[in-house]
């Protein structure tokens, strides 16, 4: 049906339409991930994605348990644009799905290996996902890898840490995947934020990249502070670095703060 | 981003000079499809990489795929250590093991 349209379409009407479509699908993306963020009786989280273009390939998302644990999801899907927005979705899908009927963080990495394998090897994509149970009864984070950055964790002015690691393979790499489960005891006062790669690599205008070490001091800093001051002043940092550069890669975090 | 391809008799050899990312990929892409039947070991040097995002990771796993049907063998060399530790966390090398396991 779309084909036959475009066939009488002028060319700048055919622009009209994509540019138009374009919005669309950046409105459904944006309003599936920036939704309703969970109210949290001893904690707040807080989840931001910006992309880089008009969509985005990275990915966030919260589920409440039944038993009262918070799941949250980091994600980030290879390339960018309109064909990673396509997996997001459906990565987001394999996720929504896999959180009701999977115990645990490595059950559910497993179910949406599963899931999501054969379409991935036949496009040639992967996603990376980083998945963790929150327990606000004894503070801590039970977690599984499937290939995502690790992490990091901020316990005072002066020290922050990567999760102790645990490795698995994105999804989509290799089929029947088993993800191990890590846990860790956060610190009554401190944060953690989860992240995508678009952080550390933005770039400024001589091709120098954000990196780690800035990325540090600003946490550091940030630990008396909110989850909401936190983001401000990680997208305020990375403002001030870049100098207006256009983004190259979508940036992507959640932040989890126990109280 | 420039990719030279070598031949030595069974053994194909790519040198990636520069940026393995979204927006220069093709000519690694192109280097790939037009591997000869018949090599049995394809290498691939990234001594000279200066950068590889997610796109360019997606490629190197997509030539392991690809050797794993078509029974060549991948190596990767001149990998240095920071790209090393984010091939170790994405799974690179735990495919390639499975896969050669597979093959074994």
């Amino acid at each position: 049906m779309c084909s036959r349209e475009f066939i009488n379409e002028q060319p700048r009407e055919i622009n009209k339409t994509l540019e138009r479509e374009i919005k669309l699908a950046r409105n459904i993306q944006m309003k599936l991930l920036n939704g309703k963020q969970p109210y949290l009786e001893n904690g707040e989280v807080l989840g931001v994605s910006i992309p880089a273009r008009v969509i985005g390939g990275d990915y966030y998302d919260f589920y409440v348990l039944p038993d009262g644990k918070l799941r949250i999801v980091i994600g980030d899907v290879m390339g960018k644009g309109i064909p990673a927005a396509m997996l997001m979705i459906l990565t987001r899908g394999a996720f929504r799905s896999a959180a009701e009927s999977t115990h645990g963080p490595g059950e559910t990495l497993t179910a949406m290996n599963n899931a999501m394998y054969n379409d991935l090897r036949t496009l040639g994509s992967f996603v990376t996902v980083f998945c963790a149970d929150w327990d606000p009864k004894n503070n801590t984070l039970t977690y599984a890898n499937a290939g995502h950055n690790i992490p990091l964790t901020v316990t005072s002015e002066e020290d922050i840490a990567e999760f102790p690691k645990t490795k698995g393979v994105m999804i989509g790499g290799l089929p029947d995947q088993e993800y191990s489960e890590e846990s860790l005891e956060l610190d009554d006062r401190g944060f953690v934020l989860f992240y995508t790669d678009g952080i550390v690599e933005a770039q400024n205008k001589d091709g120098e990249m954000y990196r780690m070490e800035r990325l540090c001091d600003v946490l550091l800093k940030s630990y008396q502070s909110n989850v909401k001051d936190i983001k401000e002043s990680i997208v305020q940092s990375l403002n001030i670095f870049t100098e207006g550069v256009p983004q190259r890669d979508d940036i992507t975090m959640v932040l989890l703060k126990s109280r | 981003m420039e990719v030279k391809k070598e031949r030595s008799n069974n053994i194909c050899t790519l040198y990636v000079d520069g940026v393995l990312d979204y927006s220069t990929m093709e000519p690694f892409v192109e280097k790939v499809r037009s591997i000869e039947e018949g090599i049995e070991k394809v290498i691939v040097d990234f001594t000279d990489l200066e950068f590889i995002d997610s796109t360019g990771i997606g490629a190197i796993i997509n030539l392991v795929h690809e050797a794993n049907t078509k029974q060549f063998e991948v190596e990767l060399c001149g990998i240095i250590d920071e790209i090393k530790d984010l091939f170790e966390t994405i799974g690179v090398f735990q495919i390639m093991e499975a896969l050669q396991e597979e093959s074994d």
